[in-house]
């Protein structure tokens, strides 16, 4: 599969303020990948880069393939942005607010009207903009990024500012188009509980540094850190693991052998280890950190 | 058409939706209707002034009327203007959405000098409209004023294109400043203080310099009858106006969108 996104070695600053630090993002077509970090991690600033509105070095960006430095005008043709908040014109209808995209894209007119009935606002098309919810304005700005039914949707924290309902509404919105029309999705948030219901890959960016990159799976794995054991040969057990590679196995309050792991795998390697030797299992478990926690671990030890 | 010719009338168009309902379409509007209404009320109460059979009422109410729109009017109309078509997007935070569409910024940048543009000319074509119908007014009501001698529609016409012209120089500096600049009071701050300390130093020697008396100096040919173009204050304010057009695209090309 084709990378979509893809960044190498990206470096951005302002004056001597670094804000990008030897980014390389990898984003493939099928995916909706998920951006994730703290506020002032680097994302919109990121995205800005990725779209060509940051000038950055030669190569360092590639969409499609191709620079952005190079033929931003026709990998802007394929892509739908939405960058902070949505670019609305308070004064004018929604309807109007379409057409001012959809005729500098120099698309079809009947866009406009199926871009508004996607995104749920027909009835309300006429009515000016400022009058719209906070929820409306954000799916009129999402509207504006899918009337060109483009290949690659970058959207930076679409649902900032939403109430439970309308971050609903976007989120099955962005399943819908990953399955009906195929778009590749960049999404950028600083809530992995919202990112974790629709993405299959992940990016993790802290102060300008990408800290983790893989499938939402990868992410889940780094979670599995602690493994308890119930067995009658406590002492015999202990000195196995503690001389074949978990140094730091010991036993807990609940009269359970205990030991950090890295990954998966080594649940097999420790119960292999164990009934090779002739220690009796009567049980095994590992606690998981919820995700949220991986999140602010992973950042924090940035 | 090629594309980027197509693209171009695409972002006119677009521009001229946004400003739908704005000030600036009413400004346009306005601002000559509100100087050749009050020019007509001078000469409707005092109808003496152009009773003489051997003057040319025509030149009376148009110099006088041109005088004034050039000289305050038209800078401080062009200072909305351009502060209008650029806080659009500051107001709606349009630039980056703006320059994440396939469309060049050089296309953009046009687009909106070129509504800008036509807005100030459209306050121009106005203006000689409403001043030719208030000297038929003016006719008809004082049939003791001698128009029936005169015609002027075209130099009046010219003159307006002079002016036009002329005021091109503004435009970019008004411009310029409104497209990097959010700020209400540095864009219309400059505008009023460049237009009224121009009103005031006007009689200084070297004042055709100034960007912001180009469009007086335009109007001042009406009364001298002359109707080139080829004049020293237009040439001035095209090449003015399009040294900072340049440098203002040299500068979009390059620079960061927040």
């Amino acid at each position: 599969m084709q990378n979509y996104i893809e960044t190498n070695h990206l470096d951005f600053s302002f004056g001597k303020l670094k804000v990008l630090n030897d980014l390389s993002i990898n984003v493939s077509q099928e995916s909706i990948y998920g951006f994730l970090g703290p506020n002032g991690a680097g994302k919109s600033t990121t995205i800005r880069a990725l779209l060509g509105l940051y000038k950055t070095k030669e190569n360092h960006v590639k969409i499609f393939g191709k620079s952005i430095n190079n033929e931003n005008l026709s990998i802007l043709k394929r892509i739908g942005a939405l960058v902070e908040s949505p670019t609305l014109y308070d004064h004018l209808s929604g309807f109007d607010n379409l057409e001012i995209t959809r005729k500098l894209r120099g698309i079809p007119q009947n866009r406009t009207s199926e871009a508004l009935k996607t995104v749920n606002l027909l009835q309300d098309a006429r009515r000016p903009v400022k009058h719209y919810s906070m929820g409306m304005k954000q799916r009129l700005g999402l509207a504006l990024t899918i009337i060109s039914e483009p290949d690659l949707l970058i959207l930076d924290e679409p649902t900032n500012g939403l109430d439970p309902h309308g971050i609903i509404e976007i989120r099955e919105l962005l399943l819908f188009l990953k399955k009906e029309k195929g778009t590749t999705i960049f999404i950028s948030s600083h809530i992995l509980s919202e990112i974790e219901r629709i993405a299959s890959h992940v990016g993790i960016i802290n102060k300008g540094k990408l800290l983790f990159q893989g499938t939402l799976e990868d992410l889940r794995e780094i979670g599995v850190s602690t493994v308890y054991i119930e067995t009658s040969e406590l002492e015999k057990g202990l000195k196995l693991l503690q001389e074949n590679n978990f140094p730091l196995a010991k036993l807990n309050k609940s009269n359970m052998i205990e030991t950090d792991i890295e990954n998966k795998e080594e649940i097999n390697k420790i119960t292999r280890l164990l009934v090779k030797n002739d220690v009796p299992i009567f049980g095994i478990s590992n606690s998981k950190k919820d995700l949220e926690q991986l999140f602010l671990d992973i950042t924090k030890e940035n | 058409m090629t594309s980027s010719i197509i693209t171009l009338k695409n972002s006119v168009f677009t521009e001229i939706t946004k400003q739908k309902k704005t000030l600036a379409l009413w400004g346009a509007i306005l601002a000559p209707l509100f100087v050749v209404t009050v020019n007509f009320l001078i000469f409707f109460s005092h109808p003496e002034l152009l009773e003489k059979a051997e003057t040319n009422p025509w030149l009376k109410i148009a110099g006088n009327a041109s005088n004034i729109y050039s000289i305050l009017m038209l800078p401080l109309l062009i200072t909305l203007v351009a502060f209008i078509v650029n806080n659009v997007e500051h107001k709606a935070n349009g630039w980056k959405h703006l320059f994440a569409l396939p469309v060049s910024r050089p296309n953009i940048y046009l687009g909106k000098i070129i509504v800008a543009a036509g807005l100030v000319f459209l306050s121009l074509a106005l203006f000689d409209v409403f001043l030719i119908l208030s000297g038929k007014l003016l006719a008809s009501l004082h049939p003791e004023i001698h128009f029936e001698n005169f015609a002027m529609n075209n130099e009046i016409i010219i003159t307006s294109i002079k002016i036009f012209l002329a005021s091109l120089f503004i435009l970019m500096i008004q411009f310029i400043i409104s497209i990097n600049s959010k700020n209400f009071l540095v864009s219309i701050g400059i505008g009023v203080a460049g237009t009224i300390g121009t009103s005031m130093v006007l009689s200084w020697e070297h004042s055709n310099w100034i960007p912001y008396a180009l469009p007086m100096w335009a109007s001042q040919d009406l009364y001298k009858m002359d109707f080139s173009f080829f004049k020293e204050v237009i040439l001035y304010s095209i090449a003015g106006s399009s040294i900072i057009f340049a440098i203002g695209l040299t500068f979009l090309r390059k620079k960061n969108i927040n």
